[in-house]
C-alpha cells in the first residue's frame, strides 16, 4: 500500500507563481524519503500541502489510499515536526510530548506509561518536569520529536529538524533520527537543504528546483547517475567540477577538447574511456559542444592506470580534513577542488600535474544541461 | 639557612619589606576609592528620592488637598482664610454622604458594571485578537482595518445615536444599557493581537497537527502565554469602565441604576453648600480604583512592555 501519493500536484500564489510545479511522488510504507533542494525550491511548500496546513492549488493527494486534498490536518493521522520546535512555552517537557495524547483524550496511565516510554527512548527522563526555555537546543529537538512520536503515527514530516543545531550535535542527532526510524518503523518524510543530510538519511531522495523535481532516487544512485548538471552539482561534497569543451571523433577514439586553455595547461585533449563512448555515441550532441563533470576524488597526483588523462594546474590552496586533503585550483578561469588522500603531499603555490580517472565521468550537454550518461533505471527494467 | 646567602636574604627581605609596604598603599588607596564610590552612589540615591518625593507630592497635591477637605466641617471650607489642614478633624462628611444617597447601592452597581465589561471584553477581544492573529480568511485585513478605524471616532461623537439605539431597544435604565455596549474594544483587541503575533504561526499549526481545536488552542495555550496581556488589559478596563461618567448619566434615571459616579453628582445637587461632602463620597469611592491599581500595577506594567519589548 502506498502511504503519500501526490499526482500532479500544484501551488500557485497570487495569479501564476508557481512554487511547486507538476509534483508526482509516490512513497512507500516504511520509507525515509528526503527532499532536498536549494533554499527556497519549494520543499516546505509540498510538506506543508501534505500536512493540510497548506491548500493544495492543483492535483491530487492520496494518504493510504484515500483521497485527502480536503482533510483537515488532524484527519491526516500524521504528525510534523518544526524547525522552530514549537514547544507550548508554557507546559513541562511531560506536558508537551503528552499534548497530542491529552487532546484524543487518552487515559492517563497509557499517556504516563507512552510518555516515559518515548522519553527513555530520548534520553528526556531527567528533564520532564522542567519548561522549554531551561533546555538546551538539542533537547528541545528531542521534546518536538517526542510530541512528534508518541502517537506512533504512520507518517511523520520533518521540515529541517537540525538546522537550529550545531554541527557536532547535527550529526548526532543524524544517527538518532536513523535510529528512530528503524525502531518505529514509520514512514518519514524529511526536508533539508543539506545534501549530506540528504545522503546519510534517506532511503531515497527527493532533488528539486524552483519546484520542479530533479530526480528521484536512493543516495548512491544519485551520486553516481545524476540526471543533470544541477543534481551532479547538489549531490556530493566538495561538489562535482565542470569542464566546458568539445566532443570530437576521430577515427575509433572520441575525444574530449578542453575549450580555454589554463596558463600551465600543454595538453588540452582527453581520450575518452569506452563506457562514455559508447553512451555519446547512442544519443544525439547538439553542436558538439559538451559539458565534463568530474567528481573531486577522480583527481590524482599519482597516474594510476594508462588510460588516467591529465592537466597541468597551479594549486593555491590546500584544505586538510583528516583523511582528505583538498587542493584548491583554477582551470577554465573557475575554481576547482582536487580530493586526494592525506598522504599526499601536496604544496600551496605549486605546479602539479593532475590525473583524472574518466572512467565513471558525467557529461552534460552544453544547453538543457541533461546528463548524457544517466541511465534510466526504469528503462533499465523494462530492457 | 647557610651563613653565606645571608646578605642574600637581607636583600631579599628588604625589597620584600619594598613590595609590602608598595603593596599596604595599594591596598589603602583602593579602599579610599572604595568608600568614594559609595559615598557616592548614597549620595545620588538620596538625590534621586528626593526628587521622586517631591515630584509625587506635587502631582498629588490635588488628591491630598480633597482628602483633607473631606475631613472638614464645611463652615472652615467656606472662610476666607487659608485652611489646607482640617482645625476640626471630623467624620461627618462621611457619614452624611453615606446618608443621604444610597452610596453602597451605587458602589455594588459600579462593581458590576465594571466588572461585567472587564469580563466581556477580555473574553471578545481575545477571541477576536486570535481570529485576527491565527486564522486564514477573505477580507480578515480589511475586517482589521475597520475594526482599527473605529478607534479614530471619539466616543462622544456616536454617544446620541448610541443611545437612541439603547432606547429604542428598550434597554434604559437597565444594566443591559450600561454594559452591552461595552462589551468589546478595538483597542483591546489591537493589544491583543500585537502580543498574538509574537507568538510563531508554527505554534498554532503544531497544536492543529496535534488535533487541538481551535477553542483549546486559546484556553490551553494562548491565554496561559498572555497572562499578564490579560492582566493588564483587566485593570485598564476596570479602571476606565469604573470612571465611565457621560454613558451612565444619560442612561441611567433611578438610584437602583446609578453608578457611584453619577451618585457623588447628585450629593451635590441635593444641598449646594456640600462640597466637602461630595469630597468626602470621591474619597471613599476612589478606593477601589486605587487598591486595584495597587493590586494590578506590575501586571499592568509588565503587561504593557512585555509586548513591546520581545523576550
Ligand atoms: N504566502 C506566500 N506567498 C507568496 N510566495 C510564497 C509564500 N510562501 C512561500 N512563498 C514562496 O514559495 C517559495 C518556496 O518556499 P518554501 O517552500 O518555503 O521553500 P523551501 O524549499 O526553502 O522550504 C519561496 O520562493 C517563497 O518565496
Ligand atoms: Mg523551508
Amino acid at each position: 500500500m502506498a502511504e503519500v501519493v501526490l499526482k500532479n500536484v500544484y501551488k500557485t500564489y497570487g495569479e501564476n507563481v508557481n512554487v511547486v510545479k507538476d509534483f508526482n511522488l509516490e512513497v512507500k510504507e516504511k520509507e525515509f524519503i528526503v527532499f532536498v533542494g536549494p533554499s527556497g525550491c519549494g520543499k516546505s511548500t509540498t510538506l506543508r500541502m501534505i500536512a493540510g496546513l497548506e491548500e493544495i492549488s492543483d492535483g491530487e493527494l492520496y494518504l493510504q489510499d484515500e483521497f485527502a486534498n480536503f482533510l483537515e490536518p488532524k484527519e491526516r493521522n500524521l504528525a510534523f515536526v518544526f524547525q522552530s520546535y514549537a514547544l507550548y512555552p508554557t507546559m513541562s517537557v511531560y506536558e508537551n510530548i503528552a499534548f497530542s495524547l491529552r487532546v484524543r483524550k487518552v487515559n492517563k496511565d497509557e499517556v504516563d506509561k507512552r510518555v516515559r516510554e518515548v522519553a527513555e527512548m530520548l534520553g528526556l527522563t531527567a528533564v520532564l518536569p522542567n519548561r522549554p526555555k531551561d533546555l538546551s537546543g538539542g533537547q528541545k529537538q528531542r521534546v518536538a520529536i517526542g510530541n512528534a512520536i508518541i502517537r506512533n503515527p504512520k507518517l511523520l514530516l520533518m521540515d529541517e529538524p537540525l538546522s537550529n543545531l550545531d554541527a557536532k550535535l547535527r550529526t548526532q542527532m543524524r544517527v538518532e533520527l536513523a535510529k528512530i526510524h528503524e525502531k518505529l518503523q514509520n514512514t518519514i518524510i524529511y526536508v533539508t537543504h543539506d545534501q549530506i543530510e540528504a545522503m546519510t538519511l534517506g532511503t531515497r531522495i527527493v532533488v528539486m528546483k524552483d519546484g520542479i523535481i530533479q530526480q528521484v532516487d536512493s543516495p548512491k544512485k544519485l551520486y553516481q547517475n545524476p540526471i543533470n548538471r544541477f543534481v551532479a552539482s547538489f549531490i556530493g561534497s566538495p561538489s562535482m567540477n565542470f569542464m566546458d569543451g568539445r566532443i570530437q571523433i576521430n577515427g575509433d577514439h572520441m575525444y574530449f577538447d578542453v575549450l580555454t586553455k589554463s596558463r600551465f595547461d600543454e595538453k588540452s585533449k582527453f581520450l575518452l574511456p569506452n563506457k562514455v563512448k559508447r553512451a555519446l555515441e547512442d544519443r544525439f550532441i547538439r553542436g558538439n559542444e559538451a559539458i565534463l563533470g568530474i567528481r573531486p576524488e577522480k583527481f590524482s597526483y599519482k597516474q594510476k592506470s594508462e588510460n588516467d588523462q591529465y592537466i597541468d594546474v597551479w594549486v593555491h590552496a590546500r584544505e586538510l580534513l583528516g583523511s582528505d586533503i583538498y587542493a584548491y585550483f583554477e582551470f577554465q578561469g573557475k575554481q576547482m577542488i582536487a580530493s586526494v588522500p592525506a598522504d599526499t603531499e601536496v604544496e600551496v603555490d605549486s605546479h602539479v600535474r593532475l590525473y583524472i580517472d574518466l572512467t565513471d565521468a558525467c557529461v552534460f550537454d552544453k544547453e538543457t544541461e541533461e546528463n548524457y550518461m544517466y541511465i534510466d533505471s526504469r528503462e533499465e527494467k523494462r530492457a | 639557612m647557610s651563613e653565606t646567602v645571608v646578605t642574600d636574604t637581607v636583600t631579599t627581605s628588604a625589597i620584600k619589606g619594598r613590595d609590602a609596604a608598595m603593596s599596604m598603599a595599594v591596598a589603602e588607596a583602593k579602599e579610599r576609592q572604595k568608600i568614594k564610590q559609595k559615598h557616592r552612589k548614597i549620595k545620588n540615591m538620596s538625590l534621586r528620592i528626593l526628587a521622586n518625593t517631591l515630584m509625587a507630592l506635587i502631582v498629588l497635591c490635588p488628591l491630598l488637598y480633597a482628602i483633607s477637605v473631606a475631613f472638614m466641617p464645611s463652615g472652615e471650607l467656606f472662610t476666607m482664610d487659608m485652611n489646607i489642614l482640617p482645625k476640626h478633624p471630623t467624620l461627618v462628611n462621611f457619614a452624611q454622604a453615606l446618608v443621604k444617597i444610597p452610596l453602597a447601592k451605587f458602589v455594588i452597581n459600579s462593581f458590576l458594571v465594571a466588572g461585567l465589561i472587564t469580563i466581556g471584553q477580555i473574553v471578545s477581544c481575545s477571541l477576536a485578537a486570535f481570529s485576527f492573529s491565527f486564522l486564514e480568511y477573505k477580507g480578515k485585513d480589511l475586517l482589521f482595518m475597520l475594526v482599527m478605524a473605529t478607534m479614530m471616532v471619539p466616543g462622544e461623537a456616536v454617544i446620541i445615536s448610541n443611545y437612541l439605539t439603547v432606547s429604542g431597544l428598550g434597554w434604559l435604565d437597565t444594566y443591559k444599557g450600561l454594559i452591552i455596549p461595552y462589551l468589546t474594544s478595538a483597542m483591546g483587541i489591537f493589544l491583543f493581537r500585537q502580543f498574538y503575533l509574537s507568538f510563531p504561526i508554527s505554534l498554532y499549526e503544531s497544536a492543529k497537527i496535534d488535533g487541538c481545536s481551535n477553542l483549546r488552542f486559546v484556553l490551553k495555550i494562548l491565554i496561559p502565554l498572555t497572562k499578564s496581556a490579560i492582566g493588564a488589559m483587566a485593570v485598564y478596563t476596570f479602571i476606565n469602565a469604573w470612571n465611565m461618567y457621560m454613558w451612565p448619566l444619560l442612561v441611567t434615571g433611578s438610584d437602583q441604576m446609578r453608578t457611584v459616579q453619577i451618585g457623588i453628582g447628585m450629593l451635590n445637587s441635593v444641598d449646594a453648600q456640600s462640597i466637602s461632602l461630595m469630597i468626602a463620597g470621591v474619597v471613599m469611592i476612589i478606593l477601589p480604583s486605587i487598591s486595584i491599581f495597587i493590586v494590578g500595577q506590575k501586571q499592568l506594567i509588565r503587561g504593557m512592555f512585555s509586548g513591546a519589548v520581545k523576550g
